[in-house]
């Protein structure tokens, strides 16, 4: 007797399984329609500070604030190291958050007799040379825009962020335009302190810090990506 | 032996029939109705998947970008919430007769990475094209800023469901209060609600008169209060890092509800119905009785009332009166969950 051996291959099985899942797949591939995609994010501090000293062209003199905290500035002799057309105000911002810059250079004039010191009342608009001052378009610039008269404030009028380690210098006085001073009422004996106040504020957040419904400059923040970056 | 494999193989071979028959019968009815139209008209066309190249693009650190800053969306005086925001802009858009449905869903997973995305929210805004401004932004001001769409979309959806308030309602003199009271009375329960709304399916009714193009928009930020003692004043620059994957999935919608066409002229009445652009060809009931509709076509005595059922949620409909005797109280409209009703009535 002759043992033979089936070998037919289940071709009635392959059928059908090939037929479920060509017809399960075309189903699926009718019915659903799916796109994948990632993406990194990142959030970061940033850190703003002011950088006051005198440079009288070759050094660099630091400026050294008094036990009130303000900083004497002479504004008679130009042998004096802080004498003010040497004053130098830089801003130093570092950090990848996004944040509006405003400096405040507050004056202080006063008189001292007998070891008594008197603050005098009076203004004086300070010819301070600015390094980019804002110009006559309107919208973001990357300059320093001068609303001293209403607040006593420089606002840097772009926002800034750093895309490195590294901080992004902005300077903001260069220069003092001595001829330019009118003392009016103060006599030239009087004494000069100054205090300089660097604020920065993340972008979105101004209008709570800052109390402003707008920044004082036309056309403002039209687009961050027109910030400045290190 | 040979008898063996043979039964073996015819079982195995009926099982797989059955499996094939039994997936489609188990297919919601709905989805058998689509059976009846032509497969093509059943497509989803997803557009470009365009990152908002404003403002954040350009400050990109090792590949992740950066937010500008932390928010508070909960927040009503947050109203530079946009600036704050990053958003993945998507334009979708169903070309098919049928209606769809979109679901979004974002993990804290990128490729092999888990991230912890401690403080990071989002939320799905979804608007007709036309009626969302082209480039939503808060990002022009002149002497007043005001509210950005992002911001406002987000805030309409916390409106229906609770309270909003201005952060300075809270007394911010005495800040650990203040916070403590913002994120556990109010801020919690505005990421509840947001949350709620990430799952929500988007409808797109597909192609019609009411168009079927829409942009979604994928709005992420961080939430102020969760890194806070990151983003405090520190002399060195410090990163919190997040990674999210987005997956987009568009299905057919086969939630079914019943449009109901009402007789009430004072006659005979016809009517012709269209589903998305094509005429409708399916069943529809007057009381126990079933009929099939021919080039849409649907006639009710006076009083009587058309049914048709299990008709996708989305689904925009035409309907026209075949004689000017007579109109429809809507020419046109979109299946709701609950259905739609149409009157005929004298004209």
């Amino acid at each position: 007797m002759k043992n033979t051996k089936s070998k037919k291959s289940p071709t009635i099985l392959i059928i059908a399984a090939a037929s479920f899942v060509m017809l399960l797949t075309a189903t699926i591939a009718l019915f659903l329609s799916v796109e994948d995609f990632s993406r990194l994010f990142s959030v970061s501090n940033f850190t703003c500070v002011g950088d006051v000293y005198f440079h009288d062209g070759s050094t660099r003199y630091a400026a050294v604030k008094n036990s009130d905290g303000l900083i004497s500035v002479d504004y008679v002799n130009p042998e004096s190291n802080n004498y003010i057309k040497n004053l130098r105000v830089d801003v130093k911002y570092s950090g990848y958050g996004v944040g509006l810059i405003r400096v405040r250079v507050a004056e202080e004039w006063s008189r001292t007799s007998e070891g008594i010191k008197t603050v005098l009342p009076n203004t004086v608009n300070m010819p301070y040379t600015i390094a980019s001052p804002y110009g006559a378009s309107t919208g973001n610039q990357k300059k320093w825009f001068d609303n001293r008269d209403s607040d006593q404030c420089f606002y840097y009028a772009t926002p800034v962020y750093s895309s490195s380690g590294t901080a992004v210098t902005i300077p903001l006085i260069t220069d003092f335009d001595a001829d330019e001073i009118d003392l009016g009422a103060i006599s030239s004996s009087s004494a000069l302190n100054i205090a300089v106040e660097v604020d920065a504020v993340q972008v979105n957040r101004y209008p709570q810090f800052w109390g402003i419904n707008a920044l004082p400059w036309a056309n403002a923040l039209s687009g961050i990506n027109e910030g400045i970056a290190a | 032996m040979k008898k063996k494999m043979r039964s073996v193989f015819v079982t195995l071979a009926a099982v797989m029939l059955v499996l094939s028959v039994s997936y489609f019968a188990l297919l919601a009815p709905t989805t058998a109705w689509f059976y009846q139209d032509r497969v093509d008209t059943h497509e989803f066309t997803f557009g470009d998947f365009d990152v908002n190249q404003t403002p954040q693009s350009l400050n990109i650190i090792a590949e992740r970008i950066a937010f500008p800053g932390a928010t508070r969306f909960a927040d009503t005086g947050e109203i530079l919430f946009d600036e704050a925001a990053h958003v993945i802009e998507v334009n979708v858009e169903n070309s098919g007769d049928l209606p769809a449905k979109l679901m979004v869903d974002v993990s804290n997973k990128v490729g092999g990475t888990t991230y912890g995305n401690t403080g990071l929210r989002w939320c799905v805004i979804s608007e007709n094209v036309s009626s969302f401004p082209a480039s939503p932004s808060s990002t022009e001001y002149t002497s007043q800023i005001s509210k950005g769409s992002y911001k406002s979309a987000i805030e309409d959806i916390l409106a229906s469901e609770m309270s909003l308030h201005d952060y300075s309602d809270f007394d911010t003199n005495n800040v650990s209060l203040a916070e403590s009271e913002y994120e556990s009375s109010y801020n919690a329960t505005a990421k509840s609600i947001l949350n709620q709304n990430n799952n929500t399916p988007i409808v797109f009714p597909g192609s019609g008169l009411n168009g079927s193009l829409k942009k979604v928009y994928v709005v992420f930020w961080i939430e102020y209060g969760d890194v806070r003692d990151v983003l405090l004043n520190n002399s060195t620059t410090r990163l919190n890092d997040y990674g999210v994957s987005v997956q987009l999935t568009a299905v057919p919608n086969v939630e079914g509800a019943s449009l109901t066409i009402t007789n009430n002229y004072a006659g005979s009445a016809m009517v012709v119905l269209k589903l998305g652009n094509k005429h409708y060809e399916g069943a529809y009931t007057i009381g126990t009785a079933t009929f099939i509709a021919d080039g849409g076509e649907i006639t009710l005595s006076a009083g009587q009332s058309a049914v048709i059922r299990n008709v996708p949620v989305g689904t925009y409909y035409t309907i026209s009166p075949s004689s000017d005797a007579y109109e429809c109280s809507a020419s046109s409209g979109t299946i709701g969950s609950s259905g739609a009703s149409v009157e005929i009535i004298a004209a």
